[in-house]
């Protein structure tokens, strides 16, 4: 885990946030002034959000704990701000070598040029009605449709490629057509192979899934979820699936593809996984 | 027909929390998902047993635990325990002895690497570095 992630699990945001601007719940976020200090927040645009990242809707600035303290204090937003923030709140980082953290800025880097692309292309979703429509048939209002910045491009949705709160990547939906998914070449992604797809906060008790949309469902009605991006799961996405505290539940899609992976996955992640059957249209009635 | 959560989420919106929650309760590990699709004669129960419970049991890290676990598959197979803990004991020591030669293989191909002094192989590579 790279300096930057592992000060996004023990930085409280809501608690850094909370020095610079009083912060209220909202619904699953809290909303304050914009503490960014080249923006007087005349409403409270800022929004902290449970999987450690930020976004004023007011001035457009996003990002997590280390790109708070940057901006606060007037500092670049890299590694020496992450160092910092680190000796603020008292956090004892892992040793890494300054080929590591390179590696780890220069990531970081990416990470952020790919926040700019999906935010630009979101802003493309206001001029494609089918696009949007299609979202909302989902369930994906434009609040939602905000939150997790699903945007149009070229006809087709396009997901960013969330893990733990940064984009490492993007993904394109086709709305008609075959195959439905679109994936970035695997050494475009960020650590140069495709990871888990997480689109919020992951704790005990995630749902892990086939498809992204499925993860993003989950992650709407507030469940912590992670989603493969298909059957077949790779052993890099098993090691950092490994990580996620259990149990896990494993949801599969109602077929034999999807309950044959689905039984693979909880063999593999034995015992830390339990495989729920696909009854998605049994009433709550009909329990006995 | 709703095939995954997508679908739930798009079909019911908020309601669907009510749906998953039930989901999760009814949800069951791969020991009990085994257990619940052993054949039915007891000769075929003990290589099931060996074949397809020991792998999982073999991931249960703590001694205590995998006891436990064991006890209750033989309960669940309607097997006798003492011979289930000796194949167990045995199954535990075979993947013990696998994992130590896969460790020394690996060592090996490691040392590989090098070229031996007063090889030919040597003699080209101190060439090339001068």
């Amino acid at each position: 885990m790279s300096v930057f992630g592992f000060l996004r699990e023990r930085v409280d945001l809501a608690e850094l946030a909370g020095r610079y601007t009083d912060l209220r719940p909202s619904g699953r976020t809290l909303v304050g002034r914009c503490p960014h200090p080249d923006h007087a927040d005349r409403s409270p645009s800022f929004h902290a959000y449970a999987d450690c990242r930020f976004h004023c809707y007011g001035c457009g600035w996003r990002g997590d704990a280390t790109d708070l303290w940057a901006a606060v204090n007037g500092i670049e937003p890299g590694i020496e701000a992450a160092l910092e923030l680190a000796r603020e709140f008292g956090v004892e980082l892992p040793d890494a070598d300054p080929a590591a953290r390179r590696e780890a800025e220069e990531r970081r880097q990416r990470e952020t040029e790919l926040l700019g692309e999906a935010e630009g292309t979101h802003a493309a979703l206001a001029e494609d009605p089918d696009v949007a429509e299609w979202w909302e048939r989902r369930g994906f209002d434009e609040s939602l449709r905000r939150r997790f910045l699903l945007v149009a491009h070229g006809g087709a949705a396009t997901i960013p490629f969330w893990n733990r709160g940064r984009v490492e990547g993007l993904v394109t939906r086709r709305l008609r057509g075959e195959p439905k998914y679109e994936l970035q070449k695997t050494e475009e992604f960020v650590r140069g192979y495709k990871p888990l797809f997480v689109p919020g906060p992951v704790r005990a008790g995630a749902f892990l899934v086939e498809g992204y949309v499925d993860a993003l469902a989950l992650a709407a009605l507030g469940y912590p979820a992670v989603a493969v991006g298909g059957t077949h799961m790779s052993g890099r996405q098993l090691d950092e699936l490994r990580l996620v505290p259990g149990p896990i539940y494993v949801l599969p899609d109602n077929d034999d593809s999807g309950d044959k992976a689905a039984r693979r996955w909880v063999e593999e992640l034995y015992p830390n996984a339990m495989l729920c059957q696909p009854n998605y249209e049994k009433e709550d009635d009909d329990r006995d | 027909m709703i095939k995954d959560a997508a679908d739930l989420f798009a079909a019911k919106g908020e309601e669907a929390r009510g749906t998953v929650e039930n989901l999760k309760i009814d949800a069951r590990d791969a020991l009990d998902l085994a257990l619940s699709e052993a054949p039915s004669s007891r000769r075929e129960r003990y290589r099931y047993a060996t074949e397809r419970i020991f792998p999982l049991l073999l991931r249960l890290e703590d001694e205590g635990e995998r006891g436990a676990a064991l006890d209750d598959v033989a309960g669940r197979l309607g097997l006798r325990k003492t011979d289930l803990r000796k194949a167990l004991a045995e199954a535990v020591e075979a993947a013990r002895q696998n994992q130590e030669e896969r460790g020394r293989d690996e060592e090996a191909a490691e040392e590989d690497l090098g070229p031996e002094p007063g090889t030919e192989r040597h003699d080209r590579a101190t060439g090339l570095l001068r």
